[in-house]
């Protein structure tokens, strides 16, 4: 389990089926970026030659950094970013060019990005991300490995602010697409807060992870989110579970909001993870207590619990 | 001050054989292999790579039909060494406490290019990219996070500080570290475009490098707190004692000419580890054998010892370049120097360049003391790793 740390400010770059803004995130069935205008957004300097995921995280990730302390020394300031779709969208075309062609009809400029972790490159370079930036691919939770990490960074003082950026995007054209896949880009800036202190903040995030298995479903999700409903105390505590079909469909028959004692809110998700990225936005912009709860691709789980930032000093 | 983290089991499989022993041996002879790739699809001018002929078991996936794919596969075959290592006959770890994080650039990249070439293969069109982290946490019976990280050819560097971390802050009581990565036609071909590929071979530090060359490996690493593996029984082979990160925040992909970032991040995991320059014994270099990169590194080794020549183990001339898997299977060996107290004699690679005045020594070197490994990589990302043997 990481300790809770404080987002500052949400930023995002998402469709308007996904938006953050007000009502809780829901899954688009978006296939295009025709709303994403990367000029209007990002301005003149040469942004929209970088791939989709990159100007997205650049977009989402500027905007969650608006307002951060510009004293604060580079080297106390960390990227990290969750991805688990952006190196196949690159990767299609490239290897397109190189399987019918050559290598040497590769763009000069699109080959680099082969490397999903460029995905964060200009935008460690905007923020002066000196402290570190680093990339998660994690199926479904990328972007809450890379909140975690962050967290657990922030905790133990290896960096004083991180900005979080979870971005996804469909599948290249041409490739089979993916059921539920959206583009967009939500993005956190986080400190860490320690009891006494009064650093403003949105709401307060604490990530615990682990894996779920289908024989053993409900206990795996109980482990995470039963300490998380301890922690949030006597105020009622929604869980909000993204769930991958096998698993939804397993903790639709098994009645999970019984065996939690909890009010529970199912929703589908694929591998990309970006419904449950802006699920936790939408959770720290609307200020209730809620618990992200993700059962994911492939056996990953993860839990962010979210709470009003003023509850912190009062449990730790 | 130490992180108090040890290193209770490693394992590793790479062109120089399938496991940590035949690592140590093939490192003592110097003698590498490249061989040209057998993909017909390859267009590209340079061809060759470090693969890995060693026999390994298919791996069932987990989380889907048939087989996993090959960087998973390989990954496993290094999980089970290091598991195997790390005190069978120990006090267990509870399977909901154990993490699992896995460093690779291009996962199973190369199951999907045979996908799209219409070959057999483990990938369904969905199959995520990255699923490497939750197919070894199954094969090993994991329960805790399964992470995958990206960084490039630090990747698996990033795991070792990420692995430290979830110790640190108590989410963990032992995290299994990969670096994992398998041929990928993607990866070779931009490579090639961007000049970046030396049809001589990898020759970190020479006068006449030319570019890298790719390899296939897994290398696998335990990380325990200290207390906890002494208390359960472990063996500890050697401790971690510090992890730096930082990030040029600069070029996409070229090192900062300066390398502030990257000698911040060397002089800080000294700082932090509580070891003074003069008592490093020994550096595996990030040494891709590119121009810009062994150029900024060995101005960065030369002013963070003061100009004293360490022995440096250039890994890469013999295995190549693992890609997201560089890291751990350079953490890997630095171990075995720690527990052999020697640099074995490195690979011959021509002249070495007058103006990186590096001591990289064609006889094995004595090595007392602690052991550093850099990893670097796009996005300007430096990782440094101090390591030391068991006290």
């Amino acid at each position: 389990m990481t300790a809770a740390v404080t987002v500052t400010r949400v930023g995002q770059c998402l469709p308007a089926a996904l938006s953050v803004d007000g009502a809780p995130a829901g899954v688009g069935p978006v296939r295009d970026q025709d709303w994403f205008d990367v000029t209007e957004r990002l301005g003149r300097r040469g942004y929209r030659y970088l791939p989709l995921p990159s100007q997205l995280a650049i977009a989402a990730g500027r905007d969650a950094a608006v307002g951060a302390d510009p004293a604060l020394p580079p080297e106390q300031r960390t990227l990290w970013l969750g991805t688990a779709s952006s190196a196949s969208r690159v990767h299609a075309p490239l290897d397109a060019t190189i399987r019918q062609s050559s290598s040497d009809e590769l763009s000069p400029a699109a080959a680099p990005y082969f490397s999903v972790n460029l995905m964060a490159g200009r935008l460690a370079s905007d923020l002066e991300a000196r402290g570190g930036a680093t990339t998660f691919t994690t199926p479904t939770t990328a972007g809450l490995d890379a909140l975690a990490a962050a967290a657990s960074a922030l905790r133990l003082g290896r960096c004083a602010r991180a900005v979080v950026v979870s971005v996804e995007v469909p599948p290249a054209a041409g490739q089979p697409p993916l059921e539920g896949e959206a583009a967009g880009a939500v993005a956190f800036s986080v400190v860490d807060a320690p009891a006494g202190t009064t650093v403003p903040g949105l709401a307060d995030v604490t990530v615990r992870r682990g894996s779920w298995r289908p024989d053993t479903l409900l206990d795996d999700v109980s482990s995470l989110v039963q300490e998380h409903v301890r922690v949030a105390g006597p105020a009622p505590v929604a869980v909000d579970l993204h769930a991958v079909p096998q698993a939804h469909a397993l903790i639709a028959d098994a009645g999970l909001a019984d065996h939690l004692g909890v009010p529970v809110r199912l929703t589908a998700v694929t591998a990309g993870g970006l419904a449950p990225a802006a699920a936790v936005a939408a959770a720290v912009l609307d200020g209730a207590p809620r618990i992200v709860l993700v059962a994911g691709a492939m056996g990953h789980l993860a839990a962010v619990l979210v709470r009003p930032h003023d509850d912190r000093e009062t449990d730790r | 001050m130490s992180l108090g983290i040890s290193v209770t089991g490693t394992g590793a499989v790479s062109s120089a054989g399938a496991d940590v022993d035949a690592m140590w041996a093939a490192m003592g002879l110097g003698l590498p292999t490249v061989r040209q790739v057998g993909d017909e699809f390859a267009h590209m001018p340079v061809r060759i790579l470090h693969a890995v002929d060693a026999e390994v078991a298919a791996l069932p996936s987990a989380t889907g039909p048939g087989t996993a794919g090959r960087t998973a596969a390989l990954a496993a075959t290094a999980a089970r060494e290091a598991l195997a290592a790390a005190g069978p006959d120990a006090e267990p770890v509870d399977p909901r406490r154990v993490g699992v994080v896995v460093g690779t650039g291009m996962g199973e990249s190369g199951e999907h290019e045979r996908r799209r070439e219409g070959a057999p293969t483990s990938a369904s069109a969905d199959q995520p990219l990255f699923g490497v982290a939750a197919e070894v946490a199954h094969a090993i019976g994991a329960r805790g996070p399964a992470v995958s990280v990206s960084n490039a050819c630090a990747a698996s560097a990033y795991a070792i500080a990420l692995a430290a971390d979830m110790l640190l802050d108590g989410e963990c009581d032992a995290v299994l570290v990969l670096g994992a990565e398998s041929y990928s036609r993607v990866a070779l071909g931009c490579f090639n475009r961007m000049g970046a590929v030396d049809p001589l071979g990898c020759r970190p530090f020479a006068e006449k490098r030319a570019g890298t060359v790719f390899g296939e490996a897994a290398a696998a690493l335990v990380l325990e707190r200290t207390a906890d593996a002494r208390r359960r029984g472990a063996p500890v082979l050697a401790e971690l004692l510090a992890v730096a990160t930082s990030c040029d925040a600069g070029h996409p992909t070229a090192p900062d000419p300066a390398g502030e970032q990257a000698a911040r991040s060397l002089r800080e995991a000294l700082e932090s580890a509580g070891v003074q320059p003069a008592d490093v014994g020994a550096v595996l270099p990030h040494g891709t054998g590119t121009q810009l990169n062994d150029a900024v590194e060995a101005d960065v080794l030369r002013t963070a010892f003061d100009g004293r020549p360490v022995p440096l183990y250039s890994l890469k001339a013999l295995v190549g370049h693992t890609g997201g898997a560089a890291g751990a299977l350079a953490a890997v060996a630095a171990v075995e120097i720690a527990r052999h107290g020697e640099v074995p004699a490195n690979v011959d690679v021509g002249d070495l360049d007058p103006e990186s005045r590096v001591r990289v020594d064609r006889s094995p070197t004595p090595a007392a003391g602690a052991v550093v490994v850099n990893a670097y990589a796009f996005g300007g990302n430096n990782a440094t790793l101090v390591l030391a043997g068991a006290p």
